[in-house]
């Protein structure tokens, strides 16, 4: 009994810590201004006003960067499934380049993201993707790439190559069997990674920020950054703008869980 | 059950019905070049997006180039500016102690709260569930929450802390603390991966050994040191790399709470070259840091992954 | 919703959530926009003065627009944003045909973001925001165009309509705005600070009572460095002691400082050493006023002294202010934290005035800074070189900055940079006092400024917006004690040669 009860005040604990910051932004987009500084801190007790959502929806003009994000999250999570699934699977299923390659991948996503955009920016100009949907669509897919190729290639390790071996035997020509057998095993890897890769892609703030210029491709979580002003955070409006951010996300994260608790081992432990 | 480029690479006996023969598909049934044939996208792709900024990287590292003006070859100027910039060490080491803490504390932690949770419980899928929401949840509007949260005049952990009798901290604003907040939140937002990675690894983790463990009497601990741990290593030592990498690129959390300070106390080096290349726009002494920290990266991370690839071959 | 959980979550549960998002945003979208609640009001404030001065420049005024493209406008974010999308931009619109787009963007960003867009030509923004700063580096780069030539090619009032349009405008601020006597922008939100106070306290009977025997002088509001310092120690009190007559509720500092690790507290460190008499570096002129270069000045006497004033202020501010920037030392003052705020920005008076809502019996007043040299400046617009658009632009900016323009930012809690508006009948009244109630001092203030502000490196030089920042991380180590004083000037010098002489206009001349 007392184990138990041990168990639930941890229990408690977790999921308060884990999910505070997110309630307590929920609460600050509620609060009417002079509530939003208050000491003591006021928790429950107020009377809660809805205004600081049409205030931040408008002034920061969340329509367009909601779906702006959206598209690129999309985009840019396409792209990186056709490279590095390919890719993924070459290295997995035949050691291709002996892991120098794959490690070579793995490295581009050190390099400190002030460097890259710079480089980015200027060939960017050059063929017309500033200030495009398509422009952060390459950034993303670029820093996703990394990530999903890596993830990909422990998932594929697990696949047995007897089992594309015998469907050789019977005389299966390769695209058939990649269509046949292959394919319907990647369906949760390729789950995993693309949950993974819209999260990030949704979440990133420095490309966004760099390589767009108006609400025309600007993505949400960069629109963020506007309700830093000259007289200091509007926490009403921020939270408010803050949660219609990553609302989707959150919803998104059920599906997520379901996955990654499927599996998300890298290949790296015996079954 | 490793996979090896010495299967057969054409079936024999039984052809196959119907099956087209020109040279694309010769090559697709060949297991050499179809290896390769797979990579050509991915090539593709590194070479436009990251072969590209990485020779530009290099060789703008070698040259005086501070827009709007054009570039000029100045061999090691940049080099040797950057090795005896005082600033860029002490973001360096400001960056290794984010990294080293925020890693260890992420995995330590995650690895405790995934095995306090590997067991059946009412609503255990979702209790899960919402512990991975600090990780969906856009890090830079979370850190502005953390922001609100750690103020001394009006933050809610000032107010808890007053509650229990503690005294008033500068989260902040006491540079002997502002490092350990900013990775208090990097904590709070990347522990649910490692949590889920473990617990995923924990799942799969074969029965009969622990059964084995339990009969024979043997303690908790013992189980967890001798049993456990070899088994999850490789995944600890995997979600270890990555979350590593992702902290040498941190920037979106101070962005939102610090911004580097008090003084330089939380100046990382993303912050420094950000600095460098987007407020000075010297791209060579910005392009000679990245370039330098991205050497120092991959010695690093090579050394873990060796670690990596003999433990898998090792379980 | 657990049931959901347990079972999985399904495609349908994953349509549901995102319809009922969608509707719910879409609900928003359409029911939940009401019109920012005081556009109206200032409208018809602006009207009403618009139409009782008929001989300043207004909307009526402009003239058919030939170029019709859409212009994009970076602005502060905040409440001149949203006004000028709410107001201003509709009017601007019907009467020109012209759309403007406007790009929000905080004061963190402003620099950064234009630079980029500018150094890679993208023409991506038509009218930009400048910070007085930066006006010389982007003028002498070519970035801006100046404001005569393009009068001259579409204003038919040509460069002659130009300068008398500018002649409300302040002059010091006009001199920022100007490089090689050309003026590249016109300034709309004067930043010029003041010490902001609690009258209340600084003039209660039994406070200076008690101040003149513990000092041996009379309180009153600082005039001096020394004045301060003894006036923030004086303040600085636990909770439960006396402040003003009344038992203080929470401690009581003597000063709000912005020492966190932005840009500002370089202009706390600037206000106290130019009020020394010293300077980081001096422009030189030739005889025929010629720019010869710059004197780097640090570490003198001067600028030592003045470091160790701010490290002794910082005893008597609170210690969050290790991590404040302006709104956040605004906002102390307004939460009655503290006594005073030495160096604040003028154009957040509606914050620190604040206090007299919120505590009832409080008293915000301004004054002087001490040492009389405030730190000035003054954000301004003007026309991309590179503008899709330049006659739209053109025609924006003068809209923006007309009398009409100034009038509404003032309505809004502005700072505007036109005496004509500054020193309106109207804004003097008790009713405007919370919101425009420091107008008068900043006045004086600014006005104190015409000269001198030639003389500093800070605002001729044109790799100052780089400078500047290396300042402010200078002044943000000596306030963290991570450098000694001297080590960290001379640091510095070597970084004002190094940034100006990669970047900048002139040459170092050795002192």
């Amino acid at each position: 009994m007392a184990r138990s009860l041990l168990f639930w005040f941890g229990i408690v604990l977790l999921v308060g810590a884990c999910l505070f910051p997110i309630l307590w932004m929920l609460n600050l987009s509620l609060k009417p201004n002079e509530l939003a500084q208050a000491w003591p801190p006021v928790f429950f007790f107020f009377e809660p006003t809805f205004e600081h959502y049409p205030t931040a929806w408008r002034s920061a003009n969340l329509g367009p960067l909601l779906l702006n994000s959206v598209i690129v999250a999309i985009g840019s999570t396409i792209l990186v499934l056709l490279v590095s699934v390919p890719a993924a699977y070459s290295f997995a299923r035949y050691e291709t380049s002996r892991g120098h390659l794959l490690f070579m991948i793995l490295s581009t996503r050190m390099m400190p993201a002030a460097a890259i955009v710079v480089p980015y920016y200027l060939i960017f100009r050059q063929f017309g993707l500033l200030n495009t949907h398509m422009g952060v669509i390459l950034a993303h897919a670029f820093f996703n790439f990394s990530f999903c190729t890596f993830v990909l290639y422990g998932f594929f390790k697990e696949i047995d190559p007897n089992i594309e071996y015998s469907a050789m035997i019977d005389g299966y020509s390769r695209p058939e069997i990649f269509r046949r057998i292959i394919f319907p095993l990647l369906k949760p890897p390729i789950a995993v990674v693309t949950s993974f890769s819209l999260m990030f892609s949704w979440n990133e703030f420095l490309f966004a920020f760099v390589l767009t210029r108006t609400d025309a491709s600007r993505t949400v979580t960069a629109g963020i950054e506007q309700f830093w002003t000259m007289t200091g955070i509007q926490w009403g409006p921020m939270s408010a703008a803050a949660l219609i951010a990553i609302a989707p996300m959150l919803v998104f994260s059920i599906y997520l869980q379901k996955y990654i608790v499927r599996g998300l081992t890298f290949g790296a432990v015996k079954r | 059950m490793q996979a090896r480029s010495s299967y057969p690479s054409v079936a024999p006996g039984a052809a196959a019905p119907a099956r087209p023969r020109g040279r694309l598909s010769r090559m697709i049934e060949n297991d050499a070049t179809f290896k390769w044939l797979l990579l050509v996208p991915a090539l593709l792709f590194m070479l436009a997006l990251v072969v590209y900024p990485t020779v530009f990287a290099v060789v703008t590292s070698f040259q005086k180039y501070i827009l709007p003006r054009p570039a000029s070859f100045v061999g090691l100027d940049n080099w040797r500016w950057v090795l005896n910039d005082v600033s860029f060490w002490s973001a360096f080491a400001t960056t290794l102690k984010f990294v080293v803490i925020a890693v260890v504390i992420e995995i330590v932690l995650g690895t405790l709260i995934a095995l306090f949770l590997n067991r059946e419980f009412r609503g255990q899928t979702f209790i899960r569930g919402l512990c991975i929401l600090p990780l969906v949840a856009a890090p830079f509007a979370t850190s502005l929450a953390w922001r609100h949260l750690y103020n001394s005049d009006y933050g809610v952990i000032n107010y808890l802390f007053q509650l229990v009798g503690l005294p008033r901290v500068e989260f902040l604003a006491d540079s002997s603390i502002a490092l350990f907040s900013v990775i208090a939140i990097d904590v709070w937002q990347w522990t649910p991966l490692v949590i889920f990675v473990v617990f995923a690894a924990l799942r799969g983790l074969p029965k009969e050994p622990f059964e084995a463990a339990k009969i024979d009497g043997a303690s908790a601990w013992f189980t967890f040191r001798r049993l456990t741990l070899p088994m999850i290593k490789p995944v600890l030592l995997i979600v270890a790399m990555l979350r590593m990498v992702e902290a040498f690129r941190v920037y979106d959390i101070l962005y939102g709470t610090t911004r580097g300070g008090p003084g330089t106390s939380t100046e990382t080096i993303n912050w420094l070259i950000f600095r460098e290349g987007f407020q000075y726009f010297d791209l060579g002494r910005a392009t000679a840091m990245s370039v330098l920290v991205l050497l120092i990266v991959l010695v690093l991370t090579n050394l873990l992954f060796q670690q990596l690839i003999k433990a898998i071959r090792e379980s | 919703m657990t049931g959901t959980f347990r079972r999985g979550f399904t495609r349908r549960d994953a349509w549901r959530t995102s319809a009922a998002y969608a509707t719910g945003l879409s609900a928003v979208a359409t029911f939940g926009l009401p019109a920012f609640a005081q556009s109206g009001d200032a409208d018809k404030i602006v009207a009403e003065r618009v139409a009782a001065n008929p001989d300043k420049f207004s909307l009526a005024q402009i003239p058919e627009v030939s170029n019709k493209d859409k212009i994009t406008v970076v602005v502060e974010s905040g409440f001149w944003s949203d006004y000028l999308k709410t107001a201003m931009i509709p009017k601007f619109t019907e009467k020109t045909g012209v759309e403007v787009e406007v790009v929000g963007m905080s004061t963190n960003v402003m620099y950064a973001k234009q630079q980029v867009e500018l150094l890679g030509d993208t023409g991506g923004y038509d009218v930009l925001s400048m910070e007085a700063a930066y006006v010389p580096e982007w003028a002498a780069n070519g970035f801006v165009k100046p404001l005569f030539e393009l009068a001259t090619e579409y204003d038919s009032a040509g460069v002659d309509g130009m300068a008398e349009y500018l002649k409300p405008f302040y002059a010091g601020l006009m001199t920022m705005m100007t490089y090689e006597k050309q003026p590249y922008s016109i300034p709309y939100n004067n930043y010029t600070q003041g010490l902001h106070y609690r009258a209340d306290l600084l003039e209660h009977p039994d406070e200076r009572r008690a101040f003149a025997e513990k000092f041996g002088y009379p309180l009153d509001v600082p005039m001096t460095f020394a004045q301060l310092i003894d006036v923030a120690a004086f303040f600085t009190r636990k909770a439960g002691e006396q402040a003003g007559g009344k038992p203080l509720e929470k401690d009581l500092f003597g000063v709000a400082l912005m020492a966190g690790r932005n840009e500002q507290i370089n202009d706390e460190f600037s206000a106290i050493i130019w009020g020394m008499g010293g300077d980081w570096f001096r422009t030189i002129y030739d005889v025929k006023g010629a720019l010869e270069g710059f004197e780097v000045t640090i570490p003198d006497r001067i600028s030592v002294t003045a470091a160790q004033t701010y490290m002794e202020l910082l005893k008597s501010a609170p210690p969050a202010a290790m991590s404040w920037d302006f709104p956040e030392a605004a906002n102390a003052m307004a939460e009655g934290q503290v006594a005073m705020v030495p160096f604040m920005y003028n154009n957040l008076w509606p914050v620190t005035s604040s206090v007299e809502t919120k505590f009832p019996g409080t008293h915000a007043k301004v004054a002087t800074v001490p040492g009389g040299r405030p730190y000035t400046g003054a954000y301004g617009i003007g026309v991309a070189h590179n503008a899709n658009n330049p006659e739209g632009a053109y025609w924006f900016v003068k809209y923006l900055t007309s009398y009409e323009g100034q009038m509404a930012y003032a309505l809004g809690g502005g700072n505007p940079c036109r005496r004509d508006v500054v020193l309106d009948p109207f804004f003097q009244t008790p009713e405007r006092r919370l919101t425009n109630g420091a107008y008068a001092q900043n006045d004086a203030d600014t006005m104190a400024w015409t000269y001198d502000v030639a003389k500093k490196g800070h605002f001729t030089s044109t790799a100052m917006g780089k400078i500047y920042s290396e300042l402010a991380i200078t002044c943000a180590k000596i306030a963290n004690k991570e450098l000694e004083i001297e080590p960290a000037y001379t640091e510095l010098a070597a970084k004002i040669v190094d940034i100006q002489g990669r970047s900048g206009n002139g040459k170092i001349l050795e002192g």
